[in-house]
């Protein structure tokens, strides 16, 4: 189902965020959207996610859905190992796949460790990883390769490919090559009308 | 064991000055020295009253503690759902906090009889300090887990478990360290005042009557010792329950 987004606003203490932004994302596509700081990705995002109501305009194609999130920071149980914190999303992947899973972005040493003890990196790329084994059918994530160092950051690029699954993905960043490398459609910011137009 | 070497030389320093001090005054009947107490202790624990009155304060005073444990849990996560009830509840907590235990004593003398006295107080005692960092610690619950709790729309139980337990462990266990406290010195305090058979808080009394200081520090020395071990145990029980959130 195509997701529609029309109109929509959104302002906080009567200073907008963006307005009328109207983007179309068709089932299975990838989609990134490109702005400086403070242009409202996130916001964009949260209110897709179901977080937070626009002022105006409406969102078409998400009514119950399950989404799958990345957020800006990572959200995990610091208590829990990486396992844990994805059970704790998905909680009927059997032991023997999920840490085949694990293994693709994190090493094997790290598997039994509180997610406490881990490096930003690894956190990030623990959040990755929940993102992609839950069963959201719309995956939206937020700066997901933030903080990853390059080997890293492609070994997660391509396992996002590998494990998207024709799920569509819309994603936030500031580096032109991730939306490249993960073949995406661009959304730009128009600066002036505070909206977001496709990139031709 | 440096630490310990130096403890136990400052405690050894401090029972010195006491047993000096009460050399010194010469008069049981105001001060008995550390040695005459240990001795008093211990001719008491030869005698079935003394672990009979030890065993039923504990039981009365364990009861009060127990059952406000449980109900400010209810209560405190029952009012951080909904605020409404927690708005209700509000003036009864002040109430509850700002009312002196000596007129609860006698109310709940008047209502219960001085069988249930010691439960009465330290379930008043303890119950708005559990309920109170009950809300408090569901409320420090990380938003940013919430919130990703409600995208991944994660079951009931696992976002208890694992995103509210560990945030409300600190506060629980900050407010069972004073709780565990307070209701042992007002359960005593209880007792003394309505005196049920067979209680620590009768044999204070007693103490007090026949001017057997003595009894009156071994018994007091008993109830630290009681209220010691007691919070031992609860704490034991509470770090298995609440897990690595505790440790912090």
């Amino acid at each position: 189902m195509t997701l529609r987004i029309h109109n929509l606003s959104k302002s906080y203490d009567h200073i907008p965020v963006f307005q009328n932004v109207s983007l179309e994302l068709e089932e299975g596509g990838v989609y990134c959207l490109m702005a400086p700081s403070g242009a409202g990705k996130t916001t964009l995002l949260r209110i897709l996610m179901g977080l937070e109501a626009p002022d105006a305009g409406r969102v078409e194609g998400l009514d119950g859905r399950p989404i799958s999130a990345v957020f800006q920071e990572d959200r995990l149980c610091l208590h829990l190992n990486a396992a844990g914190n994805i059970r704790l999303v998905d909680p009927v992947c059997s032991d023997a796949e999920l840490q085949e899973e694990l293994l693709a972005l994190l090493p094997a040493d790290s598997l039994s460790k509180p997610v406490s003890s881990f490096s930003g990196g690894m956190r990030r790329r623990v959040s990755l990883l929940r993102a992609m084994q839950s069963r959201g059918e719309i995956l939206l994530f937020d700066e997901p390769f933030n903080g990853l160092d390059e080997q890293i950051r492609q070994d997660a690029i391509q396992y996002v490919q590998k494990r998207r699954n024709h799920r569509t993905l819309l994603f936030t960043t500031h580096h032109m090559e991730e939306a490249r490398a993960l073949k995406a459609s661009l959304f730009v910011w128009d600066g002036e009308a505070l909206s977001w137009h496709k990139d031709s | 064991m440096e630490t310990i070497v130096r403890r136990t030389g400052i405690v050894l320093c401090w029972l010195a000055l006491w047993q000096a001090l009460s050399w010194l005054v010469r008069r049981p009947v105001f001060l008995v020295g550390p040695w005459e107490t240990l001795l008093a202790l211990t001719r008491l624990a030869g005698q079935p009253a003394f672990w009979q009155a030890v065993c039923s304060s504990a039981a009365r005073i364990g009861t009060g503690f127990a059952l406000a444990f449980l109900l400010g849990i209810l209560c405190g996560s029952a009012a951080y759902a909904r605020p409404l009830f927690g708005e209700m509840l509000s003036p009864v907590i002040t109430l509850i906090k700002t009312i002196p235990v000596a007129s609860f004593v006698i109310l709940a003398l008047i209502w219960t009889g001085a069988d249930h006295l010691a439960s009465v107080i330290s379930f008043l005692v303890v119950f708005p300090m559990i309920y109170l960092n009950t809300r408090a610690g569901l409320e420090a619950a990380d938003p940013g887990l919430l919130e990703m709790a409600q995208v991944f729309r994660v079951r009931r139980l696992p976002k208890i478990w694992h995103i509210y337990r560990p945030a409300l462990a600190p506060f629980l266990l900050s407010a069972c360290r004073v709780a565990l406290g307070m209701c042992w010195k007002s359960g005593v305090a209880a007792e003394v005042i309505g005196t049920p058979d067979h209680s620590i808080g009768e044999k204070l009394y007693m103490a007090k009557i026949f001017f057997s200081t003595d009894e009156l520090f071994a018994w007091t020395a008993a109830v630290i010792l009681l209220s010691f071990l007691f919070e031992k145990l609860v704490f034991r029980l509470l770090r298995r329950v609440l897990g690595d959130g505790a440790a912090a």
